[in-house]
């Protein structure tokens, strides 16, 4: 992926400043990509991996046609827009595809012209500059939720006021507290009620139920990896992590994703005699980077799950749709105290079994780095060995790579030490 | 006794209460590093204070954002302190204030089962009470004494205003506050030194918690949840427009609170007299801010730019006192410059100023001139004794560069420790102006930094630059990572000339992208000791693709602005 991505966007570079030409042959690449990955996948990979792969890139691929999109954070419930034919696209998987193209600091240059503080997070960054550009055609519609952080409501604010088009901000009250739920239902009325004047027609409740079904079928198949986990693990690059906690947010609903996960129990493969297994935290940075090279599947280091995959994965009921989106939404981990984020990593590290965790703190990302001395703390009253990696997701120049890969392979030795 | 940490607690079931209250607030720099360095110093500040607070202490933390929310959890932790953590709504509608309503509910059950008794009708009688105060109070008084009334008033108390500190109207410019949470104290002493008074606040720490009463004729969890999320005006975490606070006064300062996301989103209209900056919290230094008040203060003044009497042997000099070098000029009655130098600032700023002066005195007297009048400029200006006027750098730039270039619309100045961009007009008055913040990144220093990592001279890293083939991306974000960065790219064997071009291209798109937001300006004219820097230079001119202007002694401009500042202000009282 990595180096045909950075052969691409330096290529896509000679056009930086011709913005229709840039457009054209963005679109141009990423379609014969999206083809590509459709139509003639890895065979060596599993059905899951290579669909999940297929889905990240394409749901990019349809906001840089412009098919009829909507531009949503990673904690939108985009199964609302999925149900009336819209095309979710994470704005963050968009400063994602920029920065595997090695991109990202065009768009990041823009928002900093604009007098955006270099403080805020680079996924915002990026997505605002690429909106202030109009790299993307418009969408038809931006939405975010009040979860994840902070950089959501201003952001997503600021990139519809770009694009001039409708902005829906959904308020999940933080602290899990069941009488929110009510709160967030009738907001989730009013989204519909916003749709229906995109669109221009129904809201289906029943095609909702339907895609909820796909969700919980896709959740029942996942939890074969966690009841296997023990011996057997889905190999998956980390670039590949990255993949799935994307698409599994915002194509959660996706009927291909639920195909792709029945066959996920063949693809298991036994995990190798004294590898070392990861937990990660966060997000892994989205560039070509040190870290790739240093967890390959097959290696001794194992990256066997990341947090932001099973955040989301929440037992929806297509019966009592919005009620059971409402639920997910406010009763999601990341939603709650550090304590309750602190429980669920650590239930994942023991349904896991993993020997270490590595939590990469994004830079500007004060909701998950501010976390960070708990989570040690928690993890190493387990015995399980802890490292914070601090570094950016989306621009690479700030990397620091000979640093990445120094912490890391000491902390690997150090997780040998402990076996 | 009750802390608390953001105004979206509400007053009115602490002062309902009759328990004392007190919001942390800090003018102490902040030691505590174990929360990583993207979270904001407020944050820290109330981290640090938790953790000091005992068991009979409550501490109240709205979850204002993602710093307040991790921080309250941690607290909530580890704290000896019973922690209350408030949930806050990010809408402003109907439901939100019943949600919100809710909230309080539950603050109330928690002080009770604290141990502390609440009344909310007599809190709201008493919040209301406290309001009346602050909007009476809020126009007779200014400076020092205006914050004291808010402060006062954030703890629950009225501040008791004496007549004999009432408004004075006096000759110093009006500084309007406005934006996030800053440190009053450092704020006002900066202010003042600046020549200027703080004449409105509407900061969070100001008139904002105190814009609105209660209602007290409806339920009063109901009414206290409308006040707070619809009738005060709004932090900027809804991402509302925020208005600028006192149309009367000279300039507007527009707070960013470093490391807060909401603040940049919602700034005033850009307007003449507002500036923005982005502080820390508390503030460790006032030098910087200083300046940049004294330059917001300058910007609307024209100056008219007067000629003496031809063959006077009257002369004038200006002295520009920066944190790496101090620099002295002087100029005969026509503008030449007659006499230059640079010499190193040193420890003590204001003896190598005075230093300068008597070397320039004595070389007028040597030619049989007489110095008619000094200005000071840089951030030592107010330590230069003998001069009779201090002018900020921004203008002195200004006025030199005009000089020269009155063709020139655009400046950039990168000095040791900061960097500055500026804009024209045609008359060549100050228009708008940026600066960098505390970090050094885009300075001479951060040159310096990394020049030694790469064992070279900065001179030596140019040279060596035009020799680059390969294109190196480095961190723009901050000295201390780029030096590391620098070192892993030594470490993984990549040319010493790419790497030198590529901290190059960092500087030019740091201080490019600050000189873009004043809309890049052109014809643009560099300025500073770093112009003289071929590598940066060449850098600068591929990220504007145009053409830079450069005075024969780039170092000096804000010393001869400083000069030509002193010629135009003189009569004959002045000469020496």
């Amino acid at each position: 992926m990595s180096g045909k991505s950075v052969k691409f966007g330096s290529f896509l570079r000679n056009y930086i400043d011709h913005t229709d030409k840039f457009k054209k042959w963005l679109q141009l690449g990423m379609g014969f990509e999206n083809f590509r990955r459709r139509h003639f996948p890895d065979r060596d990979r599993a059905r899951f991996v290579n669909t999940v792969n297929h889905l990240a890139l394409e749901e990019v691929y349809l906001a840089i046609k412009g098919s009829s999109t909507v531009w949503v954070n990673l904690m939108a419930p985009s199964e609302l827009l999925l149900s009336a034919g819209l095309n979710p696209v994470s704005a963050e998987g968009i400063s994602g595809a920029l920065s595997s193209m090695h991109l990202e600091d065009t768009a990041i240059a823009y928002s900093s012209q604009a007098g955006i503080s270099d403080s805020l997070c680079t996924f915002h960054r990026a997505s605002l500059g690429v909106s202030m550009r109009k790299l993307l055609p418009p969408p038809k519609l931006v939405m975010t939720t009040s979860i994840l952080c902070d950089g959501n409501l201003p952001t997503f604010k600021r990139i519809a006021r770009e694009y001039d088009v409708p902005f829906i901000l959904i308020d999940v009250p933080r602290g899990r507290k069941p009488e929110a739920v009510g709160y967030v239902v009738s907001q989730l009325k009013a989204v519909i009620g916003t749709i229906e004047e995109i669109t221009g027609s129904a809201f289906k409740m029943e095609e909702l139920s339907m895609r909820l079904s796909y969700e919980r079928e896709l959740m029942e198949n996942l939890e074969e990896i966690k009841s296997r986990a023990k011996d057997e693990y889905l190999p998956q690059h980390l670039y590949e992590h990255m993949n799935s906690l994307y698409v599994l947010h915002t194509l959660a609903g996706d009927s291909r994703i639920a195909e792709a996960s029945r066959s996920i129990g063949e693809r298991l493969e036994a995990i190798p005699e004294n590898a070392r297994k990861v937990l990660w935290l966060h997000i892994p940075p989205y560039y070509d980077n040190e870290l790739f090279n240093l967890f390959l599947p097959g290696s001794k280091n194992l990256v066997v799950a990341n947090e932001l995959m099973w955040d989301w994965m929440y037992p929806v009921d297509p019966q009592r749709p919005l009620e059971s989106l409402a639920e997910k939404l406010v009763y999601n981990p990341l939603c709650g105290s550090v304590v309750d984020r602190g429980n669920f990593c650590l239930n994942l590290a023991r349904n896991f079994s993993v020997d270490g965790v590595i939590h990469f703190s994004h830079w500007g990302c004060r909701q998950s780095a501010g976390g960070v001395s708990y989570l040690k703390k928690v993890f190493e009253e387990e015995d399980i060995s802890f490292l914070e990696l601090t570094g950016d997701c989306v621009d690479h120049a700030s990397q620091g790579a000979g640093q990445l890969r120094t912490r890391t392979e000491a902390f690997l030795e150090i997780m040998e030490n402990r076996k | 006794m009750i802390y608390y940490s953001c105004s979206y607690i509400p007053m009115e079931v602490m002062l309902g209460s009759d328990s004392e209250f007190h919001r942390i607030t800090s003018d102490t720099p902040i030691s505590c590093h174990e929360l990583g360095c993207n979270l904001c110093g407020y944050a820290k500040t109330v981290y640090e204070k938790g953790m000091e607070l005992n068991s009979g202490d409550c501490l109240l933390i709205a979850d204002s954002c993602d710093a307040m929310r991790r921080i309250g959890d941690l607290l909530s932790e580890l704290s000896s302190a019973r922690v209350f953590i408030l949930r806050l709504p990010w809408k402003r509608d109907a439901d939100a204030i019943q949600f919100l309503s809710g909230e309080i509910g539950d603050l109330t059950i928690f002080l009770e089962n604290s141990g502390v008794a609440v009344n909310l009708h007599k809190g709201i009688g008493r919040f209301n009470d406290l309001v009346d105060h602050v909007l009476t109070n809020e126009i007779r008084v200014e400076g020092a004494d205006l914050s004291r009334l808010y402060l006062s008033a954030l703890d629950g108390k009225k501040a008791e205003i004496d007549s004999s500190n009432l408004v004075s109207g006096g000759a110093r410019k009006r500084v309007a506050l406005t934006g996030g949470v800053t440190d009053m104290r450092v704020f006002d002493t900066a202010v003042e030194k600046a020549g200027g008074i703080t004449v409105s606040n509407d900061t969070c720490l100001g008139r904002r918690p105190f814009s609105s009463k209660t209602a007290d004729k409806i339920e009063p969890l109901m009414a206290i949840a409308e006040r707070l999320l619809k009738w005060r005006s709004p932090c900027a975490r809804f991402s509302e427009r925020i208005s600028a606070s006192d149309e009367s006064a000279d300039a507007t300062v527009f707070v960013v609170p470093k490391f807060c996301d909401f603040f940049d989103f919602v700034r005033p209209l850009d307007k003449e007299k507002t500036y923005r900056v982005e502080l820390d919290f508390p503030l460790n230094s006032d030098g910087q801010l200083t300046t940049r008040i004294g330059a917001l203060m300058e910007k609307n003044d024209s100056r008219s730019v007067l000629h003496s009497q031809e063959g006077t042997a009257v002369i004038y000099a200006g002295v520009d006192s920066g944190s790496t070098t101090t620099n002295g000029v002087l100029i005969d009655g026509k503008g030449k410059i007659i006499f230059s130098k640079t010499v190193r600032t040193g420890i003590r700023a204001s003896n190598t100023a005075e230093d300068i002066m008597k070397e320039m005195t004595e070389f007028s007297r040597k030619n049989g001139n007489q110095i008619g009048k000094c200005i000071s400029t840089g951030y030592g200006r107010l330590l230069v004794s003998s001069a009779s006027d201090k002018i900020t750098e921004i203008s002195c730039h200004a006025r030199g560069v005009f000089e020269l270039f009155p063709e020139a619309r655009g400046i950039i100045d990168i000095g040791g420790q900061d960097s500055k961009v500026i804009r024209l007009n045609s008359e060549g008055n100050v228009e708008d102006f940026a600066m960098n913040d505390k970090c050094a990144a885009g300075t001479g220093r951060f040159l310096e930094v990394m020049a030694s990592a790469l064992e070279l001279d900065t001179e030596k890293m140019s040279s060596l630059a035009q020799k680059s083939k390969k294109d190196i991306s480095i961190s723009s974000v901050c000295t201390v990572f780029a030096e590391s960065e620098v070192v892993s790219l030594i470490g993984m064997g990549e040319g010493i000339e790419d790497i030198s071009a590529g901290l190059f291209k960092a500087i030019a798109r740091r201080v490019g992208a600050m000189y873009s937001r004043l809309g890049s300006p052109t014809p643009l004219v560099f300025t500073g000791g770093v112009a003289r820097n071929a590598g940066v230079v060449e850098a600068l001119k591929m990220f504007f693709k145009t053409e830079i202007l450069i005075p024969d002694v780039p170092d000096i401009m804000g010393a001869y602005g400083a000069a030509l500042f002193a010629r135009e202000s003189s009569s004959e009282s002045d000469i020496r």
